[in-house]
């Protein structure tokens, strides 16, 4: 009863391509939206009105550092971290952050950059913007377990990577092979064609993903080498000072426009954050970055800082300074840091971002198509893995595939809707639209399980190209804003996102097209009940 | 998973899928200790190392697990080289301690 | 060499590589053509679309250094072959000009 490598390898392509592609599918598409968090959150902040911000000057600087150290000994004195975000070309504002302590919840503000007064709820469209999406893309909004779950998927993504290449027959008669208006065959076509044309990118997304959080994942060196203490192995691994212990004695914080001239004088760049780490006690530390200079060394993939120096905030001391540009650690340190950057595109420009962004969408679509073709099989003969159960679980993975594929699409393109049509002044605004979100994307599944598969398909992709090419309309509507007034002014980003989301509703469009004319072939046939074919499809043994 | 019929052949798959996802993840660990005693650089550094290269070797236990003739062989598998680099790493840490 | 127009010369040379190749293939040549390749032609369009896909790699080392350079031709390969599999069954033909089309349409205004 011994059966091939390519029969094995058939089964764990299917089977465990199957449970996680979901998952896979969220990861991929929101990762990939992710490539332009920036643009996305340009738009979703209408920060194409504010125009560009003029360059700030030393004093003005000093000034808000000033205003932001006030807000943060007014609200929080003990803190576990403070800090203060300058007015920079994408905000004119000065962002607080801080924590009371380790385990308390991160607050933010924004204040006025010139009075320094707390701006309310409503001034802005308060919004995670693109963030959102980078956030779902790694951990789910779920903090640790998210981020196991994605690892998860993730090692999931690399072994169906290679049981693919197994059991795909012909990689290279078949490169150039796509075959249309064929049914099983052409989902089959489609899958492989999108899976081996991206495979260099998705080996590679994939491995650097998981290398990310490397010492999450496997800390077992780190364990049994470093007695668990990530602490002493990180601050040698980077040559940086170890972050200091608490020592749970008050201390005065001393003025820190001071240290930011300090610090831009140190790095020789105009600062972007001051941060304290444990304001008000004896430990505090002052650290000064500097803002990041995307035309500075752009041909190099790795190592390319803002640069930072680090100051003992009660003697004054300098602890640290690093300039830009420059590198620290050794050669396998580099490797892993060429890793990540390599995964978050951070070179390049918009012409990487692109490339980064086609693919990732191929590998969106590879995932859909693979779900897809599992049922496309099945609806034509049933394979009867499950029994009795057999139909009741074919019925389940048809549902979870449109509320994952389509509901998911449908829920990130309402997203953008949220955000425009979700008043300015209520509460915890960023939050809201994230759960708004959360809830177009269940609602998509309780209308997956209520309609049959064929109408909750076309359904939920008739409402994906509306509301996509709808967008630049609401915009309009609810900003005064729009797609011409955008280029004209040179705004990229802006009308980047609305003429990507005229492009994907136009895509939907094609898909409806599609679906209407191969209608009749998708209705569900009952399943048979024939022995030989669960003991074909079992596999198994 | 598609579920098979007799109950043996259940136990021999669970059997199978806890080789790839346990069985997988030890050996991947373990294998990053020992690479680290091995990889020619300073120890901060090995680790690092170590640790980048043990998921592949996740990948590959788990496409092993699968591919084996026989669940006992998929366990087989991933036991005698996981032990093989256990002991090694144990003699290369008392060998270190000693010196 | 200016990124973005690399962005689009490589692009091209990527695609021309690629149908090349898969005119050396008996079952793409008959669909763009007629008929199989003749042996000596087989190994010419061989000859080409590997130079091509060379001669690409080496383009965006100029554009981008040999750091990120190879990246981008990774990319840029995947991204035409996704182009010119997907229109292949749909517009044989206008596959096989576009190599000849498209770089005459993107690349001038380059130069205005």
């Amino acid at each position: 009863m011994k059966q091939t490598l390519r029969q094995s390898m058939s089964w764990l392509h299917t089977w465990g391509g199957l449970w996680f592609t979901w998952i896979l599918f969220a990861i991929f598409l929101t990762g990939t939206l992710g490539v332009f968090d920036d643009p996305i959150s340009h738009w979703m902040r209408e920060q194409g009105k504010i125009g560009e911000i003029a360059p700030s000057t030393v004093d003005q600087r000093s000034r808000a550092v000033e205003l932001g150290q006030r807000h943060l000994a007014a609200v929080s004195p003990r803190a576990d971290f403070w800090s203060i975000g300058l007015p920079g070309d994408e905000n004119p504002n000065i962002r607080v952050f801080w924590r009371a302590d380790e385990d308390a919840p991160f607050k933010q503000a924004q204040l006025d950059p010139l009075t320094g007064a707390e701006l309310q709820p409503g001034a802005s469209r308060e919004t995670e913007g693109g963030h959102h999406f980078v956030h779902m893309h790694f951990e789910f909004h779920a903090g640790m377990a998210g981020i196991w779950i994605v690892g998860a998927a993730t090692m999931a993504m690399l072994v169906a990577l290679v049981s693919g290449i197994i059991v795909h027959k012909k990689i290279f008669a078949d490169f150039f092979t796509f075959r249309p208006g064929k049914g099983q065959r052409s989902w089959l076509d489609g899958h492989n064609a999108l899976g081996v044309l991206t495979l260099p990118f998705l080996f590679v997304i994939s491995y650097t993903g998981l290398t990310i959080f490397w010492a999450t994942y496997m800390p077992a060196g780190v364990l049994a080498r470093y007695d668990g203490s990530e602490d002493a192995f990180f601050a040698r691994l980077s040559e940086e000072p170890a972050p200091r212990p608490l020592q749970h004695i008050d201390a005065l914080m001393p003025e820190l426009a001071p240290l930011m001239r300090r610090g831009e004088a140190a790095i020789g760049r105009e600062a972007s954050f001051v941060v304290v780490e444990h304001a008000g006690d004896r430990s505090a530390a002052v650290r000064v970055f500097g803002r990041f200079d995307p035309d500075a060394e752009n041909d190099r993939l790795v190592g390319r800082g803002s640069g930072s120096a680090l100051y003992d905030a009660i003697t004054l001391e300098t602890l640290d300074v690093q300039l830009p540009n420059t590198v620290r650690g050794g050669s396998v340190l580099q490797t892993q840091r060429t890793m990540n950057a390599l995964h978050f595109v951070r070179f390049g420009g918009y012409p990487m971002k692109w490339l980064y962004f086609i693919c990732g969408m191929a590998a969106s679509a590879m995932l859909a198509t693979g779900a897809i073709l599992f049922m496309v099989k099945r609806r034509k003969k049933s394979a009867n893995e499950f029994g009795a159960a057999t139909a009741r679980v074919y019925r389940g993975i048809e549902v979870l595939n449109v509320a994952a594929i389509a509901g998911l699409i449908l829920a990130c393109a309402a997203y953008f809707w949220i955000n425009r049509l979700l008043p300015l002044d209520v509460a915890e605004r960023g939050t809201r639209e994230i759960l708004l979100f959360f809830a177009v994307w269940l609602a998509s599944l309780a209308h997956a399980a209520l309609r049959p598969s064929l109408a909750a398909w076309r359904e939920q992709l008739a409402a994906c190209a509306l509301l996509c090419l709808g967008l630049p309309l609401l915009n309009l509507a609810t900003t005064g804003d729009w797609l011409v007034a955008a280029l004209a002014r040179g705004d990229g980003e802006t009308a980047g996102v609305e003429l990507s989301a005229i492009g994907f509703g136009l895509i939907f469009l094609a898909m409806l097209r599609q679906l209407r004319r191969r209608a009749p072939t998708l209705t569900v046939d009952r399943p048979e009940t024939a022995k030989t074919a669960a003991i074909d499809a079992i596999g198994g043994r | 998973m598609s579920v098979p019929s007799p109950a043996h052949l259940r136990l021999a798959l669970g059997s199978r899928v806890l080789a790839a996802v346990g069985g997988g993840y030890a050996l991947a660990s373990v294998f990053s200790i020992w690479l680290s005693y091995l990889l020619p650089a300073e120890l901060p550094e090995a680790v690092l190392g170590a640790t980048l290269f043990s998921f592949a070797v996740y990948t590959a236990a788990v496409i092993w697990a699968f591919a084996a003739a026989s669940a006992a062989r998929a366990w087989l598998g991933l036991l005698l080289p996981g032990a093989a680099m256990g002991l090694m790493a144990a003699a290369l840490q008392l060998g270190g301690a000693a010196a | 060499m200016d990124p973005h127009f690399a962005l689009y010369l490589v692009f091209f040379v990527c695609y021309a590589g690629l149908l090349a190749l898969s005119l050396a293939m008996d079952r793409h040549h008959s669909q763009i053509r007629h008929g199989k390749p003749a042996p000596l032609l087989r190994r010419a369009l061989r000859l080409a679309g590997w130079s091509l896909l060379a001669l690409a790699l080496w383009l965006c080392s100029l554009a981008w250094g040999w750091a990120i350079g190879p990246v981008a031709w990774f990319g840029l390969l995947s991204t035409a072959a996704l182009g010119f599999v997907f229109l292949l069954p749909y517009a044989p033909r206008f596959a096989a000009w576009l190599a000849v089309v498209g770089p005459l349409l993107a690349l001038p205004p380059f130069f205005l």
